[in-house]
């Protein structure tokens, strides 16, 4: 057991512990699963992990289901308690009597301070879960929608939210301008394909997602087509994005496995705050969340399969990620290029600005999700996208204006509207840090957008934007991919000085926040 | 590190075979036939019943009796060996009637509750457009409600009474060949979730659902679960409480409570949904339509007599008709063009919900008709949903328990 489970898993170990402070904590694989963002198998291999490390002076509760000796045609999942089981290198076993015919599945349920008297309690943690999951507005993907942490993969469930098909090549579906940028779909292969023929790597943020986008510009192209053209035939696009995800994953292999590198590496020092996060606070929470759930590959993979498919397979999973995230990165950037390329001086108001916003989402997602979790990148889009949009309605609300500003060119008044929304999500997730938009035409009068993240980390952030946008400049496709570049920058700063040094920054922000809401609770 | 195996689920292709039979066929402000609904009666149900079995019946008589004549009540002779068909109706002396309710002061008969309303002098009548006779003979009152249509050979006696020597029913219809799947799928029923109610358990509820939508068990019960490819839930999902059904204004602070029970419903449904296709049928306790009677085989229950409910399940479909109480003690719209619980074609599989136990039995026409008849269990009683494969149509069953092994 304890081989099977993933560092990354492993390090959520702690956090496990410090939530049993409370004494009347019962945690059940199904919350740690939706708290942590990993895949609800996985959920229960980490508790019986936590129970083979900790477990002395804590009651289990198992699962116990198999068809019924005297009743062959009866299949019957019941519970039992620790004491009933013996675990043996990992393997547990049933001490009772077998009425269970051949083998039965013994799995951890829940793990508490005492037996709970009445059975509701082990239900009720899970069922204000799935309220919070539930109240959030109709249009948010959550993991309560689309059971994305089951180990069933049913490739007819998609993700349709205010009655907008989502494909699964946009990472967004929910984002206006996701549909925005799949509404012109001729300029978008374009752009992509001149995305494949850069060179990339001179810029230092961006280079990583012109790598990635080159490797999977092949794919995306297919891909991007495919959700303009039909979005209506599903299974074709849940081929099609296996496809894709399998294209995708060996031109990601140097930055994904940065990525996970990181993943790996990071997910403790946000540990504290997840062990925070693990009170359920709903908005921030989720951001963490889905940085934790980018830390463990199954949980991301999970997220954004969910859509067609929910693997419990890590490979699968950081496939699927890698491809969504390019996806992403191909609409946002498609938006982005489709401005710059061909109305270089003029763009067009609502493009440009869905664009800026996609790409600001996007950066803001990444950066959320590299500041918190800071391992992973993939944090699955969707989740990111609905706790990122979550966050933004409410960060719109409550704190606007926060997040960007806009130099050199100033856009159009709607795009500014639009951005600052999105920023100030962001914002309100890492308050101290924010969002620039900066706009420039370079030497072959193409417009370059770059977002660029100012605040503490904002002097390393600068250097390397600035840096970048020169060479993005020379290349002008380059604008078109920031974002994706700016998530593998991100990741790479953060394994770099740079990265590193914002991350830090951010952790604090989010611990701040997530502390005040506990204080509130 | 052993790898997860990835499941995918199991699809199954679904039709919808009768998406209009129960429609109700009135569009706002064009009265049909110029009458409004108001003075719509239910004799054009029992009209149009008996049209359309007589028809069934006249075609098997030949095959039946070619030698004896048919006629109506109307047309009877004294004696004369001949073939009647017409309704039903059955006479009961505990059938509660709302005049005895009114008049109970000075009833004789008790206005007692038993489990059902048969009694010994129950008799029954036949009645066609012409008239109606008392019968007697080969016929067993307590097999028979109102409302069935039936084809019977007998001659009338000295008294006035129709004496019957042999029924004629019209039998299973033809059934469709079935187009079984080559591999094992499951179709999971549930019904009387009752959320809400005081018997309902949420983490059993839970159960199912994390069951179905593979969170619970390993691999081996998350391969079972990957077959199942639909659920349907049959009735009687939330319990709501019947002082809040009174008639009366609902306190503004009583109407978030009678939603809470729909609203948890919602949230364990929507876990379901996410993963596979599931129906929600009505119940007779759901906030749904009155137009349709839910409770069929159960008022079945109360006015006639069988060994099981299963049996009650296999007359209606000899009988041709799902709910033949309707509209005399079930409630139901009242059709004018149509009588829509007439069955035209044999079904594979005929389940009825919110029953005590759970039971099943794979029931065989003349003609190799086979149906699955299932008796689906209340799930709040006994924390058991029925799994059918539509591979062979072999039936088993899901439990939960939530109390722990002492």
């Amino acid at each position: 057991m304890a081989a099977a489970v993933d560092q990354a898993l492993l390090d959520l170990l702690p956090q496990i512990h410090a939530l049993f402070s409370d004494p009347l904590r019962v945690i059940s694989y199904k919350w740690l699963s939706r708290n942590f963002c990993v895949s609800s198998n996985d959920a229960k291999r980490l508790l019986q992990e936590f129970v083979n490390k900790h477990g002395t002076d804590l009651q289990v509760i198992y699962s116990v289901s198999g068809w019924l000796k005297n009743n062959p045609q009866n299949y019957c999942v019941k519970l039992t308690s620790g004491p009933n089981l013996k675990v043996i290198y990992g393997s547990v076993f049933l001490l009772t009597k077998q009425e269970f015919k051949d083998s039965c599945s013994i799995q951890i349920y829940s793990v508490q301070a005492s037996i709970p008297k009445d059975t509701a309690v082990l239900w009720n943690p899970e069922f204000v879960q799935a309220e919070e999951l539930f109240n959030q507005p109709f249009d948010k993907e959550n993991c309560l929608r689309d059971n994305r942490f089951c180990g069933i993969l049913n490739s007819f469930v998609k993700r349709t939210s205010s009655g907008k098909h989502v494909s699964s090549l946009p990472p967004k579906p929910i984002n206006s301008a996701a549909a925005a940028a799949l509404s012109k779909p001729s300029i978008i292969p374009k752009e992509q394909a001149q995305q494949e023929n850069l060179p990339g790597p001179s810029i230092p943020k961006e280079v990583i997602g012109n790598k990635a986008e080159k490797n999977n510009s092949s794919a995306l192209v297919k891909g991007s087509n495919d959700s303009v053209v039909k979005e209506s035939s599903t299974s074709d696009h849940a081929s099609k994005n296996k496809a894709q995800n399998g294209k995708a994953q060996p031109g990601n292999g140097g930055s994904l496995a940065t990525m996970w590198g990181r993943a790996s590496a990071k997910p403790k020092p946000p540990t504290t705050t997840n062990s925070t996060a693990a009170a359920s606070v709903a908005a921030t929470a989720d951001a963490q969340i889905c940085a934790k759930e980018k830390a463990d590959a199954n949980s991301s993979d999970d997220e954004q399969g969910v859509s067609y498919k929910r693997g419990s397979n890590g490979a699968n999973n950081r496939k699927r990620r890698a491809v969504f995230d390019f996806s992403d990165d191909e609409e946002e950037e498609n938006v982005i290029s489709i401005a710059s390329p061909e109305s270089p001086a003029q763009l067009a108001p609502n493009p440009v600005a869905e664009a800026s916003e996609d790409t600001k989402e996007y950066q803001k997602k990444l950066e959320s999700k590299q500041d918190k979790p800071n391992s992973v990148k993939d944090c699955s889009k969707r989740m990111d996208s609905d706790i990122f949009s979550e966050h933004n309605a409410k960060s719109a609300n409550t704190t606007n204006h926060s997040g960007i500003t806009l130099k050199e060119k100033s856009t159009d008044p709607p795009m500014d509207d639009s951005k600052k929304d999105q920023t100030v999500a962001p914002a309100s997730t890492s308050p101290k840090r924010r969002k620039v938009l900066k706009t420039r035409i370079d030497e072959r009068g193409r417009e370059v957008t770059e977002v660029v993240w100012e605040g503490e980390a904002a002097a390393g952030d600068k250097a390397e934007k600035n840096v970048g946008n020169a060479d993005a400049g020379s290349r002008a496709t380059l604008p078109s991919k920031p974002q994706p570049a700016s998530n593998t920058d991100k990741s790479k700063a953060s394994s770099k000085s740079a990265a590193g040094s914002k991350r830090p920054a951010k952790a604090g922000a989010k611990q701040g926040n997530i502390m005040s809401f506990f204080k509130k609770v | 590190m052993p790898v997860p195996m990835t499941m995918e689920r199991k699809q199954a292709a679904y039709t919808n075979l009768r998406l209009a039979a129960f429609a109700i066929c009135r569009i706002r402000g064009t009265p049909s036939r110029g009458r409004s609904t108001k003075g719509q009666q239910y004799s054009h149900i029992y009209f149009t019943r008996l049209h359309h079995m007589r028809n069934l019946l006249h075609a098997l008589v030949p095959s039946w009796k070619p030698q004896v004549p048919v006629t109506t009540v109307l047309g009877l002779e004294e004696g004369k060996d001949c073939i009647i068909v017409g309704t039903l109706y059955k006479h009961m002396k505990l059938k509660p009637s709302i005049l005895d309710e009114y008049s109970k002061e000075r009833s004789a008969i008790p206005l007692v509750k038993p489990h059902n309303f048969m009694h010994p002098d129950d008799h029954l009548i036949l009645e066609d457009e012409s008239g109606r006779v008392t019968l007697a003979g080969a016929i067993a009152p307590a097999e028979y409600v109102t409302g069935v249509v039936l084809a019977l050979r007998g001659k009338e006696t000295s008294a006035g009474n129709f004496l019957v020597e042999d029924v004629l029913e019209a039998g299973l219809p033809h059934q469709t060949s079935l187009s079984a799947a080559d591999e094992d799928k499951y179709v999971v029923f549930v019904s009387g979730l009752s959320v809400g109610s005081a018997t309902f358990n949420p983490l059993q509820f839970q159960f199912l659902i994390d069951h179905i939508t593979g969170h619970l068990g390993d691999e081996n019960e998350q391969s079972i679960a990957s077959k199942i490819a639909r659920v349907v839930v049959a009735g009687n999902s939330v319990h709501i409480s019947p002082r809040f059904l009174n008639g009366q204004m609902v306190a503004s602070k009583d109407q978030s409570r009678i939603a809470e029970p729909i609203k948890e419903l919602d949230i364990m449904l929507t876990q379901l949904v996410a993963s596979l296709p599931v129906d929600i049928m009505p119940g007779c306790h759901d906030p749904a339509n009155f137009s349709l009677p839910q409770q069929t085989i159960d008022d079945l229950y109360k006015y006639s007599d069988a060994k099981d409910r299963l049996e009650f399940m296999e007359r209606t479909l000899r009988w041709r008709h799902l709910a033949p109480t309707a509209p005399n003690s079930l409630g139901c719209y009242p059709y004018t063009d149509k009588d829509p619980f007439l069955i035209d074609s044999c079904p594979h599989v005929y389940f009825v919900g919110n029953q005590d136990k759970y039971e099943t039995r794979l029931f065989e026409g003349p003609e190799k008709q086979k149906v699955r008849l299932i008796c689906i269990p209340r799930f709040s009683d006994s924390g058991v949903a029925v799994m059918l494969n539509l591979r062979n149509l072999e039936c088993s069953t899901l439990s939960f328990s939530t109390s722990f092994d002492a």
